[in-house]
C-alpha cells in the first residue's frame, strides 16, 4: 500500500513533467535559441520568430530572485543563529510559532499587502509607479525569510554539543563560538536553506504578480517594473491559444530548468560536511 | 572585559535580528486583521 503510494506520487510529477515537455519542447526547438536572447515578446503579433523573445523576463526572474535573497539571507542566518543559540526560552516559545505563522500565510495576502503598503510607500518616497523590482524585493524576502530561518535553525541545532563545549572549554567567547565552530559546521544546512529560498522565490507567482509591474523590459532601476517567467505565465495562459500557449510551456519549461538546477545545488551542499 | 566588550556588538545585532523578523511579522498580521477584521460581520 505504501509502495503503491510512492508510485503513484512518482508518477504524477513523471506525468506532469511529460506534459510540460509535450506541450513547450517542439516549440523551443522551432524557435531556438532567439526565444532565450532576444528581446522582444509580442506574443499576438507572432509574424516573426523574434517576437518571442523571453530575455526579459529571464533578467527580471533573475534580478528579483537575487534581490529578495540578497536581503533575506542576512537577516534569515542572523535570525536562525539567534533562535538557536541565544533568544531566552520565552522568546524562542513566541519567534518559532511566528515565523511558522509567516510560512503559512498565503502568498495573494503577501501579493495584497505589498499593494496596499509596499507599493504605495516606494511612489511615495522614491517616486514612479511603485510596481517595480523594489517592492518585488521586500515582499520576497519577507515570503523566504521563514524557509532560511527554519531550516538554518534546525542545522545550527544539529551541531554536535561537544563542538560548542569544546570551543567554549578552550576559553572562546560565546560569539566566536558561533562565528568560528556553529556556524561552519552547519554551512552545509545554511547553504541548503539559501537554496530552498532561492527556490521560492524565482518560483513565485501571485505576490510579485501584484507588486512587480509586469511590464516586459529590461529594468533599469530597481524602481522600474518588471516582469517574471512565472508572472507572465499565469498573466498570459488565460487567453493564450496555438503558439502562443506553447510558447508559454517553453516559459515554463525555462522555468522547470532554473529550479532543477537550483535543487540540485542544494542536494549537493546538504552533502557538503565539515569535520574537525 | 575587552572580550566581552567586543562581543556585545554582533550579539546585539543578532538580538536585532530576532526581533526585526518578529515586528515584520506583527505588522503584516496587525495589518491583515485590523483592515479585514471590521468587514466580516457587516459582509458574512
Amino acid at each position: 500500500m505504501l509502495l503503491l503510494c510512492g508510485i503513484s506520487s512518482v508518477c504524477a510529477i513523471f506525468l506532469i513533467i511529460t506534459f510540460i515537455f509535450a506541450e513547450g519542447l517542439p516549440f523551443l526547438i522551432q524557435a531556438g535559441p532567439s526565444f532565450l536572447i532576444s528581446s522582444v515578446w509580442r506574443p499576438t503579433d507572432s509574424f516573426s520568430a523574434g517576437l518571442w523573445g523571453i530575455f526579459p523576463i529571464i533578467v527580471g526572474s533573475l534580478i528579483v530572485t537575487l534581490g529578495a535573497v540578497a536581503i533575506g539571507t542576512p537577516l534569515g542566518v542572523a535570525c536562525a543563529v539567534f533562535l538557536a543559540e541565544i533568544a531566552p526560552a520565552p522568546v524562542r516559545r513566541v519567534l518559532v510559532p511566528s515565523v511558522n505563522a509567516l510560512a503559512g500565510v498565503p502568498s495573494v495576502v503577501y501579493g495584497f499587502f505589498g499593494l496596499l503598503v509596499i507599493v504605495p510607500w516606494i511612489r511615495g518616497q522614491f517616486g514612479g509607479f511603485g510596481t517595480s523590482v523594489f517592492a518585488a524585493w521586500l515582499i520576497l524576502f519577507i515570503m523566504i525569510l521563514p524557509t532560511i530561518i527554519s531550516i538554518s535553525t534546525d542545522s545550527i541545532r544539529a551541531v554536535p554539543r561537544e563542538y560548542k563545549e569544546g570551543s567554549l572549554a578552550m576559553g572562546a567567547t560565546r560569539w566566536q563560538t558561533i562565528r568560528s565552530v556553529l556556524v561552519p559546521a552547519a554551512s552545509s544546512g545554511i547553504i541548503a536553506s539559501v537554496i530552498l529560498g532561492m527556490g521560492r522565490a524565482i518560483g513565485e507567482t501571485m505576490a510579485v504578480l501584484m507588486v512587480a509591474g509586469n511590464s516586459v523590459t529590461i529594468p533599469d532601476s530597481i524602481f522600474a517594473p518588471t516582469s517574471t517567467l512565472t508572472a507572465q505565465i499565469a498573466l498570459e495562459m488565460g487567453y493564450a491559444t496555438g503558439a502562443h500557449r506553447e510558447a508559454l510551456f517553453a516559459m515554463g519549461i525555462v522555468l522547470f530548468a532554473f529550479i532543477m538546477i537550483l535543487t540540485g545545488f542544494a542536494n549537493l551542499a546538504s552533502r557538503r560536511r565539515i569535520t574537525y | 572585559m575587552e572580550a566581552k566588550r567586543r562581543e556585545l556588538v554582533p550579539l546585539a545585532l543578532l538580538w536585532g535580528a530576532g526581533i526585526a523578523t518578529l515586528v515584520i511579522l506583527i505588522v503584516i498580521l496587525a495589518y491583515i486583521l485590523a483592515n479585514g477584521l471590521p468587514v466580516i460581520p457587516g459582509t458574512f
